[in-house]
């Protein structure tokens, strides 16, 4: 097992590459049929400010679990999960949330799908109409507003959940397997949108995936995890010059780094 | 795991199918023809009324087999079945009565008042016992058990707590119809997406938010079901509370109709109570085509 590189020194990081969130130590253990069960062991790492991070790995390996414990959905059995220096408890304002189902409200139309996290902070006063009409832009949904869920194809439908994600503006986005259940058309055209739209934004995205080509294209740094327990084999950087564009699995180095993360899994 | 994809990177998931992919991320919507839908409509209306006609054909020809051959049919009861031509008049002339539809009117506000009575009850107490989950833990049993007991049972008790009128059929009425409706609104509003709870967890929602966009809308087609099922309900309470004991409504009608042999006035009555429970069911359809339009399942059902 690799220890994740960046831990220790980073919080000596200039401003901007200062680890907006830290993951120290982390282990979830389940109880299974009166088994314990350890999802995740001892897992560490940090991510930058605006870094896009994304969790790889085969089903079983805890990346679901350890987005949930980052999100504060579910307090691990071990370890802390540090955001902008405080320990994350419960769910925050500033980190949003968006899942491989849409989980639009199927009663409401588009618009006020997206509105819905500004109506639950009660911050729709005084610029939420503006902020979605933003969102609705850089997501390129123009025309659909009026539009109810059933009417839209999967593709469109996490064009919306990435809207309501958006419009809140939190500091940092989980995205958990959020293109899993698209055709890979869909997925590679919606993984170009959210490579511009990261890069307009400047988030720091915790992205999770079992598709690898995906987890490269988007990501600065992709965590490769491992099973049985769930654990980080190895943190690998992505050299790929931005921005990203199709063409981009084109390179080289796209390839070079697939191969990387396919050897550190066992792949080959 | 699966390790050989033939070069896709995929974990575990083949997700390089390449069949029926024809835009990105942009589907066309799905259309609503109005010209199909007519031609929908008016296939319906031919089959549902070839199939009623050639029922009511086959019954007056059996009906009237002495007039067409000269001897009776062994097994037709011919007594206590009338015939189509003249269950057909009998309805025309009871539907023209005053006196009938007196009966009928009171039929009616039983039905609807135990309707709203015993609906409105359930959907209430419905949302308190699934809110509180000490209380649903504590209830839901005695609520199954009372689902499970044949409430019309409960009749005669209610002729002797509130007497021959309308109030004991109306009690009736609502204790059939109250049941469904509970337990409907408890299991809509009980079982939600998992993530769309988690959604709601990660934005702070209060109880009262979550319970407002997201578990009271998402209860409303298991609620409606309830509901389609207990305007049906409601109308039997009725009867049966009158064919217990009365004298007035069509229960009361029926009864006195069939003791004195006038079987095409019962089947003319029993063919207004379908008319009555059908336009109940209808209405109750309309209402949920415009309030649940955005749900998926509507297109099809009904």
């Amino acid at each position: 097992m690799v220890s994740e590189p960046t831990t220790g020194s980073s919080r000596s990081y200039i401003r901007g590459r200062s680890p907006a969130l830290a993951v120290d130590g982390v282990t979830q253990v389940f109880e299974k049929d009166g088994e314990p069960l350890v999802a995740l062991k001892d897992v560490s790492m940090d991510v930058r400010q605006g870094e896009f991070l994304t969790l790889v790995g085969p089903s079983g390996c805890g990346k679901s679990t350890l987005l949930k414990i980052i999100a504060g959905l579910l307090n691990p059995t071990g370890g802390s999960v540090y955001l902008g220096g405080s320990a994350v408890t419960e769910p925050r304002e500033e980190i949003g949330l968006m899942f491989q189902t849409s989980t639009l409200f199927a009663w409401r139309n588009v618009i006020r799908n997206i509105s819905l996290p500004l109506e639950i902070m009660g911050t729709m006063e005084p610029d939420g109409e503006r902020r979605i009409a933003d969102v609705v832009e850089l997501v390129r949904l123009q025309g659909f507003e009026q539009h109810y869920p059933r009417e839209l194809s999967g593709g469109m439908q996490q064009r919306v959940a990435l809207c309501r994600l958006l419009v809140s503006d939190p500091d940092l986005m989980l995205l958990d397997e959020p293109f899993g259940s698209l055709d890979e058309f869909t997925r590679e055209h919606l993984n170009s949108e959210l490579a511009r739209i990261a890069e307009h934004e400047h988030k720091t995205m915790v992205f999770v995936t079992h598709n690898i080509r995906e987890a490269v294209f988007l990501s600065d740094r992709v965590a490769v995890m491992g099973t049985k327990p769930g654990r980080i084999l190895d943190v690998v950087g992505v050299d790929l010059p931005r921005p990203r564009v199709p063409g981009s699995r084109r390179l080289a180095e796209f390839t070079e780094t697939v191969n990387h993360i396919r050897e550190v899994l066992g792949l080959f | 795991m699966d390790t050989d994809m033939s070069g896709a990177d995929t974990l575990g998931m083949d997700s390089t199918d390449m069949s029926g992919t024809e835009t990105l991320g942009m589907d066309p919507l799905p259309g609503s023809g109005a010209d199909s839908r007519l031609s929908r409509i008016g296939s319906q209306i031919l089959l549902t009324g070839s199939v009623v006609v050639a029922f009511s054909l086959i019954w007056e020809v059996f009906s009237s087999w002495e007039a067409l051959s000269g001897s009776r049919l062994p097994f037709w009861p011919y007594i206590v079945l009338s015939k189509p031509s003249e269950i057909i008049p009998a309805f025309f002339r009871a539907m023209t009565t005053p006196f009938v539809l007196r009966h009928f009117w009171v039929t009616f506000q039983e039905t609807a008042i135990g309707f709203v009575v015993g609906a409105g009850g359930g959907f209430l107490l419905g949302i308190y016992v699934a809110l509180v989950p000490t209380f649903r833990k504590a209830f839901y049993p005695v609520i199954i058990l009372f689902q499970c007991t044949p409430r019309v049972a409960l009749g005669p008790v209610f002729i002797a707590w509130f007497a021959f009128g309308m109030t004991s059929k109306i009690a009736l009425a609502a204790t059939i119809c109250f049941f469904p409706v509970m337990i409907n609104t408890i299991v809509g509003l009980t079982v939600i997406e998992e993530n769309a709870g988690l959604l709601m967890k990660s934005l702070r929602a209060t109880r009262w938010q979550t319970f407002r966009h997201l578990r009271l809308p998402s209860s409303a087609p298991t609620v409606f079901a309830g509901l389609k099922a207990a305007v049906t309900f409601a109308l039997i309470g009725a009867i049966v509370g009158e064919f217990i004991q009365a004298n007035e409504g069509v229960g009361h009608l029926i009864e006195t109709a069939a003791f004195q042999f006038r079987s095409d006035d019962v089947f003319a009555y029993l063919l207004m109570l379908s008319l009555i429970g059908l336009a109940l069911f209808l209405l109750a359809n309309v209402l949920e085509r415009r309030l649940l339009f955005w749900h998926a399942d509507i297109e099809e059902a009904a």
